[in-house]
């Protein structure tokens, strides 16, 4: 018999050949050093691979995975518990407070009222405030933008076209000194 | 322990706790299958967790008559082809070369020459199998992690890939030979 194929030798390790194929394999590696070496490196082939550490899952996967398939929405009767509850806490405060301060529970209920409204009114009187003053600043700028648009209006009635291009020649002049004397000033001690 | 196909059947009928049992049950053999084949932790975790959402969403089409893993390894196999595909990992062409550029062995006579063993302890044994693994083409690696580590059938690993037993049975051959071959390289 000549010698085994190495994927015969695999099947062989792997138990898939039927009892003849087998038989025959044992008998040729029986007289043959050079497919026993073959077997022998084969074999720590398959026994290396099938021995490597497994990958590890992290700690709380499962709970992770559960948490993308199903996130958490609480279900009508737990946010009722939750309101009724903190409504239980809220009332018995409230209860602590009115007997540690002596006052009946009429007053003390007049006083609780009488500091939220009170709370409340400032509030709104801030409030108001602020829009009234917004709305006066407002006012005084429509104003005077009126009265520079009505004066400019009536300069151009009195000059003639040609004082009026010279004005604004004057003018861009002017700006475009200013700008150059500025940009000088800021740069006085940095290198050209 | 309760079988597959009740578990399945709880979930069908709305108990959350029997798909968290399958969950337990395969998240192992899925991060180790998934990792050493894309050869990423990060990317093993989030791939299996990607599967296991595909797999409850894709629930009622399972059809008993085929065993769970498999169906759930087809899940994860499709996911890594795709992300292959994605990705333009050239995972398909085995019959040529690999990622190295070495021919991939014909059938053949044993090879005699030096082995791999030389004088290696086992645990630089594991190492070198372990980057052996990484150079070969993913098709191969795919077959080789389940038939050796997921401790797959053939006649399983065939259904999976919808392959002839032997078909599937040479790939896996491939696969140990040029495992074998970068072993000997190192």
């Amino acid at each position: 018999m000549e010698c085994l194929g190495a994927d015969q030798i695999y099947l062989y390790l792997e138990g898939e050949l039927n009892k003849g194929e087998t038989a025959v394999i044992k008998e040729h590696l029986s007289v043959c050093p050079g497919c026993r070496k073959a077997l022998a490196d084969s074999k720590l082939l398959l026994q290396t691979a099938s021995s490597l550490p497994a990958w590890d899952v992290p700690p709380g996967f499962t709970q992770q995975v559960m948490g993308h398939l199903f996130p958490f929405r609480p279900a009508l009767s737990q946010v009722l518990l939750t309101a009724t509850i903190g409504s239980f806490f809220i009332i018995t405060g409230l209860l602590f407070t009115f007997i540690y301060s002596g006052q009946s529970l009429f007053n003390f209920l007049v006083s609780l009222n009488r500091t939220i409204f009170e709370g409340l009114s400032s509030l709104t009187v801030l409030g108001a405030r602020l829009i009234k003053l917004a709305a006066l600043v407002v006012k005084v700028l429509y104003r005077f933008s009126g009265y520079l648009w009505e004066s400019f209006g009536r300069l151009t009635n009195i000059l003639s076209p040609e004082v009026q291009a010279g004005l604004i020649i004057f003018t861009l002049f002017i700006s475009a000194s200013l700008y150059v004397g500025f940009k000088r000033k800021l740069l006085v001690g940095e290198k050209r | 322990m309760i079988d597959d196909k009740e578990l399945i059947h709880r979930t069908l009928a709305g108990e959350k706790e029997a798909f968290e049992m399958i969950i337990q049950k395969y998240q192992q053999p899925l991060v180790n299958y998934i990792g050493r084949t894309v050869g990423n932790y990060e990317q093993a975790l989030e791939f299996t967790q990607e599967v296991f959402i595909k797999t409850y969403a894709s629930l009622h089409t399972y059809q008993p008559h085929y065993k769970f893993s498999t169906w759930l390894f087809k899940i994860a196999s499709n996911y890594i082809i795709d992300f292959w595909r994605k990705k333009k990992i050239d995972a398909f062409s085995i019959d040529q070369q690999d990622q190295s550029g070495n021919k991939i062995y014909p059938i053949q006579i044993a090879d005699k020459g030096p082995s791999v063993s030389k004088h290696y302890e086992l645990s630089q044994l594991r190492e070198k199998v372990e980057a052996a693994l990484q150079k070969i083409p993913p098709a191969l690696r795919e077959l080789f992690v389940w038939r050796h580590m997921n401790d797959f059938s053939y006649e399983e690993m065939a259904e999976i890939k919808g392959l002839p037993v032997g078909t599937i049975k040479n790939r896996v051959f491939q696969a140990k030979e040029m495992i074998r071959k970068h072993m000997e390289d190192f």
